[in-house]
């Protein structure tokens, strides 16, 4: 018999991605992270039974912050960041889904040297794609907010990439994931070298 | 009673679970690799139970997969620690110490909820839907 259920929010913000997973994907540090959450321009959940400072966060707010992280790279003021936000809301407003697999893969908007911030930001996160700074692994590696709550996975499947790592690291060898999950060498391979990106 | 098998469990585990007198299908034989979580959620009530595999990760829950729960679907959750082996007769025999157990909990009552199977199989922790449905979405 089903349980009664308060309804529940959608992939797009259903705060699930763990705090060192976006700051890995967006390049900056946890404490600057936990910087625009004070400041309210990322707004995120603890952990489900966990009393500790990690936090959980929505793909909106992983974008939110990969848009926060690119608007300082076009030398927007630290002071400046929430109008900057607000000018990619008024730009368009699920600017967030820009960096969703289906936009990305379709490459709707042409990008190159906007010197407008809202611009660049933009053409910034549909170029990266959902990887963010890790979009060089995009060939084998791919986010999806619709597939395993977002976490990385061996494109095309359900695999995630943070398995195939630890159990590399528990001394599984590549030949063995390959086999065991039925994936190529070179799938394995690059879920592995992804892991150790993010942890770099 | 038919059993659907994860795509991170193996097909062959999945062969060997059926030989023994319990169909068992993996999501691979679908045609679903790589399907939406919601897609393979709404999948679940098809079947007796799901029976997916993962490492020892207490802090994430998938969304999708407990939403489907709470709906009424069973799942069987293997676990392992490093040095536990994960190959297709490990996955057979996590699933058969227990099977009798599980087995009598599907046929009389099948709001079985979400049931983990850790320590090769000497150890199984029933959740049930009320739990589930408590978890933070």
């Amino acid at each position: 018999m089903a349980a009664p259920t308060a309804a529940r929010p959608d992939v797009f913000h259903r705060r699930a991605l763990e705090g060192k997973l976006v700051a890995a994907l967006v390049g900056v540090s946890a404490n600057r992270l936990a910087s625009w959450r004070r400041r309210g321009l990322l707004h995120t959940s603890p952990p489900n039974g966990r009393r500790d400072s990690s936090r959980l966060y929505s793909w909106i707010d992983y974008q939110r912050a990969r848009a926060l992280a690119a608007l300082l790279e076009q030398n927007v003021s630290n002071r400046r960041l929430s109008e900057g936000i607000a000018a990619l809301d008024a730009a368009r407003e699920d600017w967030w889904k820009l960096a969703l697999p289906e936009f990305h893969e379709d490459r709707a908007i042409p990008c190159g040297g906007d010197a407008d911030p809202t611009l660049a930001t933009l053409c910034t996160l549909h170029e990266q794609g959902p990887l963010g700074r890790l979009y060089q692994f995009g060939e084998h590696v791919s986010i999806n907010p619709r597939v395993q709550d977002g976490y990385p996975v061996v494109r095309g499947r359900r695999i995630e990439t943070e398995m195939l790592g630890t159990m590399h690291d528990w001394g599984r060898t590549t030949e063995y994931l390959a086999e065991r999950f039925l994936l190529t060498p070179e799938q394995v391979e690059a879920a592995i070298a992804f892991e150790r990106a993010l942890a770099s | 009673m038919q059993l659907l098998f994860d795509e991170n469990m193996s097909p062959a585990a999945a062969g060997i679970f059926s030989l023994l007198g319990h169909p068992s299908l993996w999501v691979g034989d679908l045609d679903l690799l790589g399907t939406p979580d919601e897609d393979l959620a709404r999948l679940l009530a098809d079947y007796d139970a799901f029976v997916t595999f993962d490492l020892h990760r207490q802090l994430r829950e998938r969304h999708a997969i407990n939403q489907a729960i709470v709906n009424g679907a069973n799942v069987i959750r293997l676990r392992i620690r490093g040095n536990e082996p994960d190959d297709v007769m490990a996955q057979v025999r996590m699933l058969i110490v227990p099977w009798a157990r599980i087995e009598n909990a599907l046929r009389n009552r099948r709001d079985l909820g979400l049931l983990t199977i850790t320590d090769q199989g000497l150890r199984v922790r029933e959740t049930n839907r009320a739990t589930v449905a408590s978890w933070p979405a």
